[in-house]
């Protein structure tokens, strides 16, 4: 009787048939599961990845069952499958199996959503303040260099490791999925899981940061900023002649830096229907995905990786180093135009981390708490367009240069 | 004296009318760009003479919305 109870309910049975680590993990990973979904819900999570991948996350380690084969397993999902043959199987089993190895192997659900972002990103403001926008940019990326060095000198990470773990620091999430799959494929599943957890919580610990850094009567600093007036040409010639530049140099991030560059150029040719299918179509369909898959992958036998804690730890060192530089940033860049006579908000530094566009929109917050008529968003979105360029570039010196560093 | 938009948006409330009499710092109105909104501040004591914008407007940066004497 107990036997037929067994197996009619394998969701409960495999429970006891596990060893008592691995089922304690299942269970706490449907409860972390259902705590996403909710507060995604509740929006204090980013809704849009946290509640796919939540409800994916329970689905997945509820519904587990006895395969074939004898071990216990889901019909979602086997991120190892790697022989030709085995795998053809399998895509006619697991129904999400098709799109993790068609769009998440190779960094193509990267490389869609990037071309959303590239949509949405507008150039001229970057142009407003191009060199201040720059550097801000890359103050803010501090995190990703130290916690490069941290993580190879202090945890005795592999340089790849490390360096897929870094780019959390460059606050971009289909970064953050792209190097990790190049540099370290083995712990790409929680390098993916914890970046996107923590970028959404930047929008809850940012704030913080600022109020600590940047003095209260600086936060208030309006700018009047003539944006110069570039005309669509030179705008679309600027995107197609740095996208090729970036290609050339940086052949292993080219698909991404592509995939940026050709959001922006067809904004700015105003093929309307392509800016509306890479923004409304396509971004969403990948994020979508993303958020399945990331939760679908958040298995308890996958998921339990002595590593996880070093990512945890080593992550939020990414994102807070990275914040301060930008802050830091700003200052540098409030006191050289201050020199000259001219406003600059240093708030605009946490828009260096490139979160786009919300690190932009909690320093226009920051700056309208303390002036209501305060208006820094264009620089601080150009420091944010800037942070993208400068994510990538890092990216794609990590991919590479990252195997000359040492012994993988 | 003309108050332009400083960033492409929408216009969600107009405060005042041609002949209203504004004092610095005064609201004359709110404007929403990437789902923020902000009030319109007025730069100078004066007379409003114009005003090019009502609710639900686009704007794009550098244009004038109102005009303040």
């Amino acid at each position: 009787m107990t036997d037929l109870i067994y197996q009619m309910f394998p969701g409960v049975s495999t429970f006891f048939a596990m060893e008592p680590a691995v089922a304690a993990a299942r269970g706490a990973l449907i409860l972390l599961g259902f705590a996403l979904a909710y507060f995604g819900f509740k929006r204090t999570l980013e809704p849009l990845i946290m509640v796919p991948m939540g409800i994916a996350m329970m689905a997945v380690n509820a519904g587990m069952l006895f395969l074939s084969s004898g071990g216990v397993g889901n019909m979602f999902v086997d991120p190892l499958v790697s022989d030709p043959v085995s795998l053809v199987d399998i895509m006619q089993v697991n129904f999400l199996q098709p799109i993790y190895n068609l769009t998440f192997s190779n960094g193509l659900i990267a490389c869609l959503v990037f071309m959303g972002i590239g949509a949405r990103s507008e150039i001229s403001y970057l142009l407003a303040k191009p060199w201040s926008s720059m550097i801000i940019a890359i103050f803010a990326e501090l995190g990703t260099f130290v916690t490069l060095v941290i993580g190879i000198t202090g945890f005795g990470l592999t340089p790849g490791a490390a360096a897929a773990i870094a780019t959390i620091g460059g606050a971009d999430g289909p970064m953050v999925l792209f190097t990790s799959l190049m540099l370290a494929p083995e712990l790409f599943v929680p390098i993916s899981i914890i970046a996107y957890l923590y970028l959404s919580l930047t929008y809850g610990g940012y704030p913080f940061l600022i109020k600590a850094i940047i003095p209260k009567k600086y936060r208030g600093i309006d700018m009047y900023v003539e944006a110069p007036e570039v005309s669509q040409k030179s705008k679309f010639i600027f995107i197609v002649v740095v996208n090729f530049i970036l290609c050339l140099l940086l052949p292993v991030a080219a698909p991404l830096i592509f995939s940026f560059f050709i959001g922006m150029a067809v904004k700015e040719v105003q093929i309307n229907k392509y800016t509306e299918l890479l923004e409304e179509g396509l971004s969403y369909f990948a994020t979508f995905f993303l958020g399945v898959l990331l939760g679908v992958l958040c298995e308890a036998s996958t998921i339990l990786n002595p590593t996880v804690l070093v990512i945890l730890i080593l992550g939020i060192l990414a994102l807070a180093v990275s914040a301060v530089g930008g802050l830091v940033g700003g200052l540098l860049m409030y006191w050289i135009h201050k020199r000259r006579g001219e406003d600059f908000n240093p708030v605009i530094g946490i828009a260096g981390v490139s979160c786009v566009p919300s690190t932009a929109k909690l320093a226009q917050h920051a700056a309208m708490d303390e002036n209501p008529f305060a208006m820094i968003l264009p620089v601080a979105m150009g420091a944010n367009i800037s942070g993208v360029i400068t994510s990538a570039i890092a990216a794609g010196i990590f991919v590479s240069t990252i195997h000359m560093v040492g012994p993988f | 004296m003309e108050i332009k938009a400083r960033i492409p948006g929408s216009i969600v409330a107009v405060n005042v009318k041609a002949g209203d009499a504004v004092k610095a710092r005064s609201v004359l109105g709110t404007l929403e760009a990437m789902k923020m909104e902000q009030p319109i501040a007025c730069p100078i004591d004066g007379t409003v003479t114009a005003v090019n914008i009502q609710a639900g407007d686009k704007v794009k940066t550098g244009m004038v919305m109102i005009v303040v004497e």
